[in-house]
């Protein structure tokens, strides 16, 4: 009997080898008590005499410490992972280094104005300035609507990520009741440990989580202090969104949960505060373009324009919705630009050449840095958080899979090895079978042989 | 140390990705021929290639400026020269006429001739550049003299034209025609006036002017020159600058083609050791064997 159930545990093993969190099982054989304990009223039998095996418990073959780190370095995977998806789609919105790019927009602006300063009275000449200046706005516009889109994304993912945590909890509870009600009637509920800790290790790369065990086999998690499942219950989490900023709350009190680490922490920075920076700036490149070009603009005259004092037109508008636009006095009659510092002179560009040598002008950033510079830098320090955010999810890469191997090399199913197991019980129980055989064949030789002397 | 058939396929399935990941990356170098795709290839080197992508659109900007202003000066020069050609004529004739033995019908035909050149000087300052009038200051689309008028009436302002030809740098292109031309076409008026009354004393005066108004010609046909030559040497300054930043451009930004090949072929090398050992390795297990 015991060697069937090491075949049978041989025979789970093999079929679960490829179940993710499987733990490999063995039967623990214990030897039965022997016959004849030691007493006055023993029979003269030499020693004891063993009675056979039993199948006294089937274990999992696991180590608590690699799944202790898995979950650390997992959570920190989660995190790395979370913000290389989020800068890959950062960097294809700015699109640079490119010839479309908001780098390469601002420099044909700043070239179509000293096409202007060449020949001020030429419309051809302002009209491409119009085209440009308008392409450039609109592609300010679209960078800004895309980081709204992705912040929009992220919040989206976060509450995604959120019901999973929510779902996870829940199953971490009802596996509770059940192991605990296995463990009270004496039973190794082994595979649903397994379930349990493989939704632990799915766990661990959304957010750190403290897992407590408890001696009835429960095993408590906590988020910040705050319990996530004790024991049979499981608390829910919500995302609550105030005044732009998102933050992970729970369903019951309201209270705010301490998310540490694992994508949750780093959905909730990406959107809280990396991609609001990045708007920010190119918030501050377009207010610096419209008051910068607008202020010089205002003072200056347009080809038709009378004597008198300048007619103070604008030539960028930002909308209550934030967008920028030209003039759209200007894109119907491109004359009215006001290149010229004088009424009634075509020929002056003054103001256009002002405006033109903005372009070196020292107006972002506490006027240390031109619009280019700024921009520039803003580039740079995208590309440099995507970089460092891809080293690190590589670094925890390498980690995870680390611990992960030393953790597959105690817990991993080998077949070669339950095959040799399964023939080595077989020969086990046919050695067992033959000598219950042989135990047949005497009690047939006592039973069925004796007292027929003489017959 | 135990390994299990599960762990050789994920070794090979993870080692296969890096493989494949590592060859598209300078696939991608290889196709699109820029070693820089997105800022986080190299985050010193985008913002260098921004840089210098700026500074390359800006120097071929202030070329163009220059062509721009070099076309409007030598048109200049070339009207400057015409009437540079008329003034000769113009000085030819007075002196004939301060002659006193000309008949009333030779001093008719020198003050028909005077007239008519008069007015040839009178529309060669008002010639234009792409519509644009070449010596009207900043009134640029106003004819500079007033043909209705005699002499002509200067219409233009004092105005300077100003054309950006390096960063801080500009450099005027018009020469304005009430300094340059008015003087020419009022010391032509008043010889006319001096032969229709055949005031030799006048007409000695009036040659007087004349080569005061030359002088002030050629003067400005130097300094037109002179403006040329600025503009000639700055065009080769940026086309120095240009190259050089063409190539510092090229330098952080193009692939270097035979390293990248070269790299290709070594990781494509790799990715097929690494499917035909892997596709041995994960085959046999003791079932096989096992009768």
């Amino acid at each position: 009997m015991a060697q069937q159930r090491a075949v049978d545990t041989a025979s789970h093993n093999i079929a679960n080898a490829n179940t993710p969190g499987f733990s490999r099982q063995r039967v623990l054989f214990t030897p039965t008590a022997p016959y004849t304990v030691p007493a006055f009223n023993r029979s003269g039998l030499a020693g004891q005499i063993g009675t056979g095996v039993i199948a006294a418990a089937i274990t999992r073959v696991r180590e608590f410490v690699f799944d202790v780190q898995f979950r650390v370095q997992s959570e920190l995977l989660g995190d790395a992972a979370t913000r290389v998806a989020t800068y890959a789609q950062l960097e294809a919105i700015f699109n640079e280094p490119g010839t479309n790019g908001l780098s390469a927009l601002l420099d044909r602006f700043w070239r179509a104005w000293q096409a202007v300063t060449n020949q001020p009275e030429d419309l051809a000449a302002r009209s491409s300035l119009v085209q440009e200046a308008t392409t450039l706005a609109a592609n300010l516009n679209r960078i800004r609507q895309q980081l709204g889109q992705i912040q929009e994304d992220l919040l989206h993912k976060l509450r995604l990520q959120t019901a999973e945590v929510n779902s996870i909890a829940e199953r971490v509870a009802a596996l509770n009741a059940q192991i605990t009600a296995a463990i009270a009637t004496g039973q190794n509920p082994n595979d649903l440990i397994d379930q349990r800790d493989l939704l632990l290790d799915q766990l661990s790369q959304y957010t750190g989580v403290t897992a407590r065990p408890l001696p009835n086999g429960s095993v408590n998690l906590y988020l910040g202090g705050d319990p996530l499942v004790d024991q049979e219950q499981a608390f829910a989490l919500q995302v609550t969104l105030s005044s732009g900023t998102a933050s992970v709350t729970w369903q019951g009190s309201g209270g705010t949960v301490a998310i540490q680490r694992g994508s949750l922490a780093a959905l909730l920075e990406l959107h809280n505060t990396v991609v609001p920076a990045f708007r920010s700036q190119i918030e501050a490149i377009r207010n610096a373009l419209a008051n910068e070009v607008n202020a010089r603009h205002q003072l200056g005259y347009g080809l038709s324009d009378p004597l008198g004092p300048p007619p103070g037109r604008d030539f960028f508008e930002i909308l209550a919705s934030g967008d920028l636009r030209v003039n759209p006095a200007l894109v119907s009659d491109p004359a009215l630009i006001a290149a010229s510092s004088l009424p009634d002179t075509p020929g002056n560009n003054d103001i256009a050449r002002q405006i033109a040598d903005l372009q070196y002008a020292l107006v972002l950033n506490g006027n240390t840095a031109t619009i280019n510079d700024f921009y520039n830098a803003l580039v740079a320090r995208l590309g440099g958080d995507a970089r460092q955010a891809q080293v690190t999810r590589e670094n925890q890469q390498t980690l995870v899979q680390a611990i992960d191997r030393q953790r597959q090399e105690i817990t991993a199913v080998s077949i070669d090895e339950e095959m040799a197991n399964l023939v080595k019980f077989q020969h086990a129980y046919q050695a067992a079978a033959r000598a219950i055989t042989v135990v047949d064949e005497m009690l047939d030789r006592i039973i069925n042989g004796m007292g027929l002397v003489g017959r | 140390m135990r390994v299990t058939h599960g762990m050789l396929v994920d070794t090979l399935l993870r080692n296969l990705s890096r493989n494949l990941h590592r060859m598209e990356r300078v696939h991608e170098q290889i196709t699109s021929a820029k070693r820089l795709s997105r800022p986080s290839d190299d985050p010193v080197g985008a913002a260098t290639v921004l840089k210098l992508q700026s500074a390359s659109a800006q120097i071929e900007q202030y070329l163009q400026n220059v062509e721009h202003a070099r076309a409007w000066l030598d048109l200049t020069d070339q009207a400057l020269a015409t009437i540079g050609s008329a003034v000769q004529r113009v000085r030819e004739l007075i002196v004939q006429a301060a002659n006193d033995t000309l008949s009333p019908a030779d001093r008719t035909a020198i003050w028909q001739e005077l007239t008519a050149l008069q007015h040839q000087i009178a529309t060669t300052g008002n010639s234009a550049h792409a519509g644009h009038y070449l010596f009207a200051g900043q009134r640029t689309q106003t004819p500079p003299f007033d043909m209705s008028s005699d002499p002509p009436a200067y219409q233009g302002d004092a105005g300077s034209l100003e054309r950006m030809i390096d960063n801080g740098v500009t450099i005027p292109v018009n020469v304005r025609g009430d300094v340059v031309i008015m003087p020419v076409l009022n010391a032509v008026k008043a010889a006319r006036d001096a032969v229709s009354l055949g005031d030799v004393a006048a007409i000695q005066t009036s040659l007087n002017q004349l080569d005061n108004a030359h002088g002030q010609l050629l003067a400005a046909q130097a300094d037109v020159g002179a403006r040329v030559n600025r503009l000639d040497a700055q065009r080769d300054r940026l086309l120095d600058a240009h190259t050089s930043t063409l190539r510092l451009l090229s330098e952080a930004h193009d692939t270097d083609m035979a390293e990248a090949v070269t790299r290709f072929a070594k990781e494509e090398l790799t990715y097929r050791a690494a499917l035909q050992a892997g596709a041995k390795a994960i085959q046999p297990t003791l079932a096989d064997y096992l009768r």
